[in-house]
């Protein structure tokens, strides 16, 4: 099948055709065996794709938002706020500078290999959707220029 | 296909936005409650954690707070606020990701639906089905290319048009089509190929 008639299938099925565009590629389906077949295939492909269900955003959350706004702190500023005063964050962003470079400076290649083999082993597999999250920003730009 | 971002809507919005650039704060707490279940919704099906969903939307909310004296009524407002959670969410991904690499730990925002309790209800089975179909989602999606997975999350999980996809995300409705083609491609591929590992 043409990558265009794909295209409009998956048009029909989110629901981007107009009237009469639809009401022709239903009739084309009726009468085509294979494109039925390949736009049944689609909807079932499309209708497995199911997700937890969100739960409602709890009422103190407003007020949260509200108060912050008009108080004019960011989350981040809240939070940090809320949880040390200056000179315990001064000391912990010191600390965790020195922990960064003497943990560069112990991890040997070796290490780094032994933790890369067992971090694959015990990868969950929603874990390895979120590792995959930041590998294809090249495929943004490729695919705009085709 | 219903818009559920409805002119109708927007242009109440507009008008909220414009009393809180006055400093009517009840008008704000109304468009806050008005869009928060389904800005925190969009960022929780982005960042798949519920907790960094809420400090996403809230930042969002926050700046439009800030901007509401700036922002010219032109369009939908909550395709604007749609618009900055996307990036938001995306930026916070990228900042996870390297997170992550530094502390060489295992991304906490990652669902583990296999880890919580399962209790002896009758529907148990029900209950691990679902999750199992969850899980299967999440894997589905997360090998999708980042900007074929935001189409397919705006398309599938949000239900919006092609058009307004393409303003919240700044691309055309073409590209739009084009990504949501290739992301069911990629889709059909890792099904045929789980099937084959399957029947061998």
């Amino acid at each position: 099948m043409d990558r265009k008639t794909e295209q409009q299938l998956i048009r029909l099925l989110v629901g981007e055709l107009s009237d009469e565009a639809a009401q022709n590629l239903r009739l084309r389906l009726e009468n085509e065996s294979e494109l039925q077949h390949a736009f049944t295939a689609l909807q079932e492909r499309w209708q497995t794709l199911e997700l937890r269900p969100l739960e409602a955003v709890h009422p103190s959350f407003t007020s949260r938002v509200v108060r912050q706004a008009v108080t004019g702190l960011s989350v981040e500023a809240a939070n940090l706020g809320r949880s040390s005063p200056l000179w315990a964050r001064a000391t912990a962003a010191v600390a965790l500078a020195g922990g960064i470079l003497v943990g560069a400076l112990l991890v040997s290649p070796a290490e780094s290999e032994d933790w890369t083999a067992w971090n694959a082993v015990e990868l969950t597999q929603a874990e390895a959707y979120w590792e995959t999250l930041g590998a294809s920003s090249d495929d943004l730009a490729q695919e705009d220029l085709q | 296909m219903p818009n559920v971002l409805s002119d109708e809507t927007s242009e109440s919005d507009w008008q909220l936005l414009s009393r809180t650039a006055e400093g009517d704060e009840e008008a704000f707490r109304q468009l806050v409650e008005r869009h928060q279940d389904r800005l925190v919704g969009l960022c929780q099906r982005l960042l798949g954690d519920r907790e960094e969903a809420l400090d996403a939307a809230q930042e969002v909310f926050l700046k439009t707070y800030g901007k509401a004296g700036s922002l010219q009524p032109k369009g939908e407002l909550f395709t604007w606020m749609y618009r900055v959670a996307t990036n938001h969410c995306l930026n916070r991904i990228r900042r996870r990701k390297l997170a992550q690499f530094l502390s060489l730990t295992p991304d906490p925002g990652a669902e583990s639906p296999s880890l919580e309790p399962v209790d002896d209800a009758p529907d148990a089975l029900a209950t691990l089905e679902s999750r199992r179909r969850w899980r299967q989602t999440l894997e589905a999606i997360g090998a999708l290319p980042e900007s074929q997975r935001v189409v397919l999350i705006l398309a599938r999980f949000e239900g919006l048009p092609y058009r307004q996809i393409g303003e919240i995300l700044g691309i055309s409705e073409g590209a739009v089509e084009s990504r949501l083609f290739r992301a069911m491609r990629h889709l059909k591929r890792a099904q045929e190929s789980a099937a084959s590992g399957v029947s061998r």
